[in-house]
């Protein structure tokens, strides 16, 4: 095979399709320190030039790993629909962005061709789009999924409750949970990032937080993101659980770094089946993030976006009730500075959605990268334009377990009522009946935790 | 220009200066907001339970309670966050003046393969690992060799935690070790240094014990706290790893106390003494 092409007349070649993927990828300082970036802006553009004339089925035949070495290219691989594989196997990469972006393609004639994507073909249409047409095309790409709320409607924006806290306090974290549900957070899912991953611990905070559901008659479903193997011993032990969740990777040395197997999500997704009280047929809750895989050395020469869109192909797999994007979380190394970051996020989202998953973002960073609150307030109307499923977020933006910024609270209703967004109908219905929320705005009560302690 | 006459105003200008004077003896006296107090603040306007939301803003240390301007917080709230970010980042960003380094006790011998970029050593950690050349011509001949315990002092991602802590924890170090009879070779300062770089000084020196103090990624609550990492015998080959090394965190004012933290330290290092390792291995070797 080859790959080549010319710019102003400088002829550049490429020697694989995984070459021609991560250099035609925009600028990420992960790719950079890998030493798989273009060496150049000529070089980012000619990479594009030659991605733009490549066939799906070329990009499904050269996975960035092979189907041999690597049980989640087989997982992905595997679970292609035959059927809408066929619609889009003979395009090139620049017709399937020409046709995502036209008038005339509906979101159902998308929808239908999703199953027929890997990762591979997904990011590589998010190469060749700017920001706008990630916007553009991610609005075209509604996905509505069901767990306890309706999550993705079109003209609705969720929300993730994050309370979480340094030692895992029963009083901190309600206070927490409160906090949120006075700004009517909560639709995508009430959920804690534990400091002690133990079965003793989770059970006890998945009592607390029934405990607030049935006092205050929540449509809530709940989640603790610790092992997914520690999830699983506590369904089996009777846990109220509404989701099950876990941090994915797009390659399996990746993946085992983090001590997950497909097989072990296999299992989980189907003891969530049986074992949840929320009513599905949406279980599963994924988080990922571009350089997952060069931190654990198991990044096989392949860039970030392309492996990225690998997890959500692997995603796929489990339908899942969301899978969100912890966009800034890995750090400079791996997205150096705001543009970086705001570009991944509208990347992460499009490629998700394009796969016919519910994506959301946690617009992040760290204090050690070039971004601040307002890169975070940025990517969050352009997600929000995009049609993200949700937005994570904890008081004030300022998660003291995990040592980052991300969303406040009063953000997502901020953008509710810029952008004339509302939450999921039954998370609205609540908040209206409780008189929290009147026609997508905050009422005067709203934004006072204390409301909570009345009962 | 001459080709209008300029606006004149339809003011008296006498009323104009008396007001202009006026408004010259105001005075503007803000009190700080970033107090306990101020942060303990109940934002929320005319709250169902008041002392509810004082309970609530005691039980976490999460930004709870703190009310809002229609959807969007109120200044006071906005004015903590951007004044906690902007500590990280001038914690970041600090150079720690060669008075400091000099008054520490420190030989400052230069830069890692960094090269004393902030961008570089953000975006590529590895180089943080290595001294630059001219940095290990310096080490090799101005410092002891084969010490027992090596001190290595880095800015890192925090110059501020060095100026506020190393003092303290480097002189109780010192004392610790002088009264168990443990000799030290000569504490060193590099610009910009990764905790890999231990393995830098263990090759280099042939130290049986390296201790590096080193600033810690700045939070908004705590921007200015100091690590200490050690391990036994670091070495790049056979390499050894963050599974060979201990780390006592967060040693600030509103963190771990630097005296106790240095105590532990020193106790660590009788141990890797004793036992001859360090990290997971010493952990086991303990448990018999």
């Amino acid at each position: 095979m080859a790959f080549r092409s010319k710019l102003f007349g400088i002829t550049y070649e490429f020697k694989d399709v995984k070459e021609v993927l991560a250099k035609a990828n925009e600028q990420k300082s992960g790719d950079e320190a890998a030493g798989i970036a273009a060496k150049s802006v000529a070089e980012r553009v000619a990479a594009k030039t030659v991605l733009a004339d490549i066939p799906m089925w070329v990009l499904r035949a050269q996975p960035v790993v092979p189907y041999e070495d690597d049980e989640i290219t087989r997982a992905i691989d595997d679970g292609i629909d035959p059927v809408a594989y066929d619609k889009i196997k003979d395009k090139t990469v620049g017709e399937m962005r020409a046709w995502i972006l036209d008038e005339n393609t509906t979101s159902e004639d998308i929808k239908a061709i999703s199953h027929g994507l890997t990762g591979e073909m997904a990011a590589a249409v998010a190469k060749l789009c700017s920001s706008l047409d990630l916007i553009v095309g991610g609005h075209k790409m509604p996905c509505v999924v069901h767990n306890v709320c309706t999550m993705g409607l079109p003209g609705r924006m969720g929300a993730r409750l994050q309370p979480n806290h340094p030692t895992d306090d029963v009083d901190a974290i309600r206070a927490e949970i409160y906090d949120g549900l006075a700004f009517c957070i909560g639709d995508q899912v009430i959920g804690i990032n534990p400091a002690i991953d133990q079965v003793e611990n989770l059970m006890k905070l998945y009592e607390m937080m029934w405990d607030i559901k049935e006092k205050w008659e929540i449509p809530a479903s709940n989640c603790i993101l610790g092992h997914v193997t520690t999830q699983m011993e506590c369904l089996k032990k009777g846990a109220k659980i509404g989701q099950v969740f876990q941090s994915i990777a797009g390659t399996q040395a990746a993946l085992e770094s983090f001590g997950v197997e497909v097989g072990m999500l296999d299992e989980a997704n189907e003891l969530a089946k049986k074992y949840c009280y929320s009513e599905g047929p949406n279980y599963m809750y994924f988080e990922t993030g571009e350089g997952t895989e060069l931190s654990a050395y198991a990044n096989n020469d392949a860039d970030q976006l392309t492996l990225e869109a690998r997890k959500h192909a692997l995603a796929r797999r489990y339908s899942p009730i969301g899978v969100n994007s912890v966009v800034g979380f890995i750090g400079p190394e791996y997205l150096y500075n705001s543009d970086e970051i705001m570009r991944a996020g509208l990347e992460d989202h499009f490629c998700g959605k394009l796969l016919g998953i519910p994506l959301g973002l946690d617009n992040c960073y760290t204090n050690h990268v070039r971004a601040d609150q307002n890169t975070n307030e940025f990517l969050m109307v352009l997600d929000a334009a995009a049609g993200t499923n949700y937005h994570m977020g904890v008081s004030m933006g300022d998660d003291v377990m995990l040592s980052y910024q991300c969303a406040s609270y009063h953000d997502t209703a901020a953008i509710w009522s810029a952008m004339n967004l509302r939450p999921a109908p039954e998370w609205e219905k609540w908040a209206e009946g409780l008189g929290l929320l009147k026609n997508g705005k905050l009422t005067d009560k709203a934004g006072d935790p204390s409301f909570f302690l009345k009962r | 220009m001459a080709a209008y006459e300029l606006y004149k105003g339809k003011q008296n200008l006498a009323d104009v200066q008396a007001k202009r004077a006026t408004a010259a003896k105001c005075a503007f006296d803000v009190e700080d907001v970033t107090t306990q107090e101020k942060r303990h603040t109940v934002g929320v306007e005319h709250p169902v339970d008041a002392a509810g939301c004082d309970a609530l803003i005691h039980a976490t240390d999460q930004r709870v309670c703190v009310g809002r301007n229609g959807p969007r917080p109120k200044l006071l709230t906005y004015f903590q966050m951007r004044a906690d970010h902007g500590a990280t980042q001038d914690s970041l960003k600090e150079i720690v003046p060669d008075e400091v380094i000099t008054k520490l006790g420190l030989l400052h011998v230069g830069e890692t393969a960094a090269n004393g970029s902030l961008e570089t050593y953000l975006r590529l950690p590895p180089l943080g690992r290595k001294l630059s050349d001219e940095a290990k011509a310096v080490v090799l001949q101005k410092c002891v060799k084969n010490p027992t315990v090596q001190f290595v002092v880095s800015n890192g991602l925090s110059g501020f935690a060095i100026e506020r802590y190393a003092g303290d924890v480097l002189k109780s170090m010192l004392d610790g070790l002088k009264a168990a009879g443990i000799t030290v070779g000569t504490p060193v300062y590099v610009n910009r240094a990764r905790v890999g770089i231990m393995n830098d000084f263990g090759t280099l020196l042939n130290a049986d014990v390296v201790v590096v103090l080193i600033g810690e990624r700045p939070g908004l609550i705590i921007s200015d706290a100091l690590s200490i990492y050690m391990g036994y015998k670091p070495r790049w080959e056979p390499l050894t790893t963050d599974a060979n090394r201990d780390n006592i965190c967060m040693i600030s004012k509103k963190g771990k106390n630097p005296i106790e933290a240095a105590a532990e330290a020193v106790g660590l290092i009788k141990d890797y003494l004793k036992y001859k390792t360090s990290g997971v291995e010493l952990a086991t070797a303990k448990r018999g």
